[in-house]
């Protein structure tokens, strides 16, 4: 089964705690063991874990004075914060080619000096995950074991993606600032469009849905080259979708499922809510803007903001009857 | 003693001065919340009303802070006891 798992690098930074610039041996073997981000068979499998980052080009680490010690290769520069509130500040993770045209907005470097000084491997606040080009920051916490467990444990099979976002915040409790949800490289989610799909553990016991499993496992094994890779989960998202759409109808034709008109209603609520939130929030920014305005003595650019809050309110005044509706059911 | 009162007066006329228009310039925050508070309540007339009396009171202040400035830096020239 695919999770997302750390580079080798990665779980390397990942044991010096902020602040650290070397630490024992000893210290940095029995940690990696402690982390659980690699799954050690034997005390010797970290040792060459480490001994295997220690040899590669660009290593965050490196053998310090004495043998014993390892400590961090990475040097301060201005492009590494630049990049770290980069991705701090957007809260996503971010590939090169998207952090490299940033700086290059931000400073004046040149497109080939921020190539050559900005190696990203070197810094412990940055991270990668396996089959992801993409950087992360090595403080995000990967939250797919939590979803995984919200969702078996309220039997949800599919989310919309639109819904994600609030889903993670106010259902399962995970404010996204601190969290990452990676369902792309997990293979208990499938992404397909706009739905997400969680395999419910319960029902791969049936029988046509563990065939499925069976086969999406078979043919992902087969892929060796991870771009492809993903490719290929997000086709057999599709496959995955459409069986499952089509054991749907089934049922519903033979009795109404009532746990598909839930999963619908719930989803339509959440949608709704967060339709509220987003006029509240303008509702918030309105006040901020009449301030501005009302510096400016602009009075006519108030009187349209005006006219805006007068419409977002029987925007909001209509939502809610239509989530009372909801409620009634 | 009124007159060495008078002399204080006359000593501190220019700090006098600066706390009105720091609390004329409180005035505009307030205003700032109160306009807040007339959007949230539809009150476009007492909206305008508030940036008519903004625009009064900047003007005031303007006026103090030039006051001040054109007598503050030969105050000492000018009036000798």
């Amino acid at each position: 089964m695919r999770r997302p798992t750390y580079t080798p690098a990665s779980i390397i930074k990942k044991v010096f705690r902020p602040g650290e610039r070397s630490l024992p041996k000893t210290e940095v073997c029995l940690r990696i063991e402690e982390s659980g981000l690699f799954t050690a068979q034997s005390p010797e499998d970290s040792e060459r874990l480490l001994n295997a980052v220690l040899n590669m080009e660009h290593s965050p680490v490196r053998i310090g004075r004495s043998e014993a010690i390892i400590e961090l290769t990475h040097q301060s520069h201005q492009l590494f914060d630049l990049a770290y509130r980069f991705l701090r500040l957007s809260n996503m993770p971010k590939a090169m080619e998207q952090i490299v045209p940033e700086l290059r907005r931000q400073t004046q470097f040149s497109w080939n000096q921020i190539n050559r000084l900005l190696i990203l491997q070197r810094d412990p606040r940055f991270v990668q995950f396996e089959s992801d080009k993409r950087w992360y920051l090595a403080d995000w916490k990967v939250a797919n074991d939590t979803v995984a467990q919200f969702m078996q444990e309220h039997q949800i099979s599919e989310i919309s993606t639109r819904s994600l976002p609030y889903f993670l915040d106010q259902e399962v409790g995970l404010p996204a600032e601190a969290h990452l949800f990676l369902p792309e490289l997990d293979e208990r989610f499938r992404l397909d469009g706009d739905t997400l799909l969680f395999v419910l553990p319960e029902k791969t016991a049936q029988g046509g849905q563990e065939e499925l499993v069976q086969e999406t496992n078979d043919s992902t094994v087969e892929l060796v080259q991870p771009n492809e890779q993903q490719v290929a989960v997000s086709s057999h998202a599709e496959v995955a979708a459409t069986f499952q759409t089509m054991e749907h109808s089934s049922k519903e034709e033979i009795t109404m499922n009532g746990n598909q008109m839930q999963t619908t209603y719930t989803e339509v609520h959440q949608l709704m809510r967060q339709a509220l939130e987003r006029l509240e929030a303008r509702h918030q920014q309105m006040a901020q803007e009449v301030i501005s305005f009302f510096q400016q003595s602009d009075m006519q650019s108030i009187e349209i903001l005006m006219k805006e809050k007068h419409k977002n309110e029987q925007v909001a005044l209509g939502i809610q009857q239509v989530l009372a509706t909801i409620e009634q059911q | 003693m009124n007159e060495t009162e008078a002399i204080i007066k006359l000593e501190h006329r220019f700090d006098l001065l600066r706390e009105v228009v720091a609390s004329y310039r409180i005035r505009l925050e307030h205003m700032e919340a109160e306009v807040v508070q007339w959007f949230a309540a539809n009150q476009l007339s007492e909206i305008s009303r508030c940036i008519q009396e903004k625009q009064k009171i900047m003007l005031r202040i303007e006026k103090l802070e030039k006051f001040i400035k054109k007598w503050e830096a030969n105050a000492e020239l000018t009036i000798e006891h």
